[in-house]
């Protein structure tokens, strides 16, 4: 089947599914249906299973529901704070230390070893496996969390760059770093790749904030005194050019 | 959209802004202007679904679903929310249905918040039939398939990638027709049908991938 017959199926699926919705469901959502209207909806309802369901479904929300969603919508708003946070998965954590590889450096405090892990949409990449670039939109969700086989000392920091062909910045989130070390960046694609778009390259760094190189700094190498890398290439497209 | 509809961009923006800041009234306001979106494009997408909810209760799990969606967009000081740019073409609900699809499609089809992914599917029925004829084993797969993959495919598409398939694919326009209707190019519009096969090709390969079957 050529991609082209896919399409025109996919266009037939489109308009049958929505010729299978009831043009009265969406106003009855929106509390739009006259009285008449409503009554004329539940009589076909009585008369046909499958509008019965799909009424139970479009009937507006309650006020319990409503009054559910404003609480969601206000915890979910409010403002982040830089508290200490607990991902750092302390039992793995302890079960780990024996394989524990510390860096030892002149004059910069050793870190633990630590483990990437990149998150967008369902796209995951982890230190542990080549990552493979993808595509993702602008608007994308995005995490970069990197966690220490043990609880670090002494004061962990983070910096995220973004490498394009031609420059490299510094991200302008701010990573948050937990009470045992953890570092994370999250926000969408295009915050984090400082409004770049087109194939990008993340570079995150953890340990000491002035053990960091720049990421042309490293040689080809993922760690140093006092340091660790992990590097990522996406292509980041725009809302508005992505298909 | 109720009190919203009526309301320039920039009012809307400032609105959406004071809520978020705390504006407990306008936040009320928001939040009774936005349910209505979020749930006819839950209840939609459960109704092109139902086939796999297996006799639950499709209105708590529509609740729950409405529920999910909130919290993602207004997630991290509502960041989402906050991308609506008007010059770009979409209303603020169709910005927001626009989000909530796509979310929901999301929730549905990872099974992060999904209750029927581990109820038995159309997989199952494809066992079970497996000793039928061929050829409606094909069809049914296949319609199958095309089921798994419209979702796909409206989880991916950009606004405007969405009214270029719809307009090519759904209503069958010429490229020129398409051209004419949105005063783009015929160039123009010969890329993005260029862009939207292939992205077809990609998410059949995704879905081939994940499934180990053909497209």
């Amino acid at each position: 089947m050529s991609d082209d017959d896919v399409a025109y199926q996919l266009g037939e699926l489109m308009t049958e599914q929505e010729q299978q919705i009831d043009p009265r469901l969406e106003r009855l959502a929106l509390g739009e249906l006259s009285d008449d209207e409503m009554s004329a909806l539940l009589r076909d309802a009585e008369q046909d299973e499958k509008l019965a369901e799909a009424v139970s479904l479009f009937r507006p929300l309650g006020a319990d529901v409503q009054a559910k969603l404003t609480t969601t919508a206000r915890t979910s708003s409010a403002k982040v704070r830089r508290l200490p946070w607990v991902g750092a998965g302390v039992g793995v954590v302890l079960a780990a230390a024996a394989a524990v590889l510390l860096f030892s450096t002149a004059g910069v405090e050793a870190i633990p070893q630590y483990t990437f892990k990149a998150e967008a949409g369902d796209a995951i990449w982890r230190s542990e496996a080549k990552p493979k670039s993808r595509t993702l939109r602008e608007d994308s969700e995005m995490s970069i969390v990197s966690q220490p086989a043990r609880i670090a000392s002494g004061k962990i920091d983070g910096a995220l760059w973004v490498v394009t062909a031609d420059r490299a910045v510094r991200s302008p989130v701010a990573p948050e770093v937990s009470v045992n070390g953890a570092v994370r960046w999250l926000g969408v694609a295009r915050e984090l790749s400082a409004g770049q778009t087109g194939p990008v390259k993340f570079v995150a760094f953890v340990g000491r904030a002035n053990a960091f190189p720049e990421p042309d700094e490293r040689g080809g190498v993922t760690t140093g005194n006092g340091w660790q890398s992990f590097e990522l290439s996406v292509e980041i497209q725009p809302l508005g050019a992505a298909p | 959209m109720a009190g919203l509809d009526e309301r320039s961009a920039d009012e809307i923006q400032e609105w959406v802004d004071r809520a978020l800041k705390g504006d407990a009234e306008r936040m009320d306001a928001l939040v009774a202007a936005l349910a209505p979106v979020v749930h006819t494009r839950a209840a939609r997408a459960m109704l092109r679904r139902k086939q796999q909810s297996r006799g639950r209760d499709l209105r708590t799990d529509l609740e729950d679903l409405v529920q999910e969606v909130f919290a993602a967009l207004f997630a991290r000081e509502g960041r989402a929310l906050r991308q609506w740019d008007p010059s770009r073409g979409l209303s603020f609900a169709g910005f927001v249905g626009f989000l909530a699809e796509r979310e929901v499609g999301m929730l549905m089809r990872t099974g992060k918040r999904n209750p029927w992914t581990e109820d038995p599917t159309m997989d199952d029925r494809l066992v079970y039939l497996s000793g039928q004829d061929e050829g409606v084993m094909e069809r049914i797969e296949s319609r199958d398939l095309l089921d798994r993959l419209s979702e796909r495919l409206r989880e991916r598409l950009s606004p405007r990638g969405r009214q270029y398939f719809s307009l090519l694919y759904v209503e069958n326009m010429s490229v020129q027709d398409a051209a004419d209707s949105t005063g783009t190019t015929k160039q123009a519009l010969y890329a993005w049908r260029s862009r939207l096969t292939k992205m077809l090709r990609e998410l059949r390969n995704e879905i081939e991938s994940d499934e180990g079957r053909h497209v």
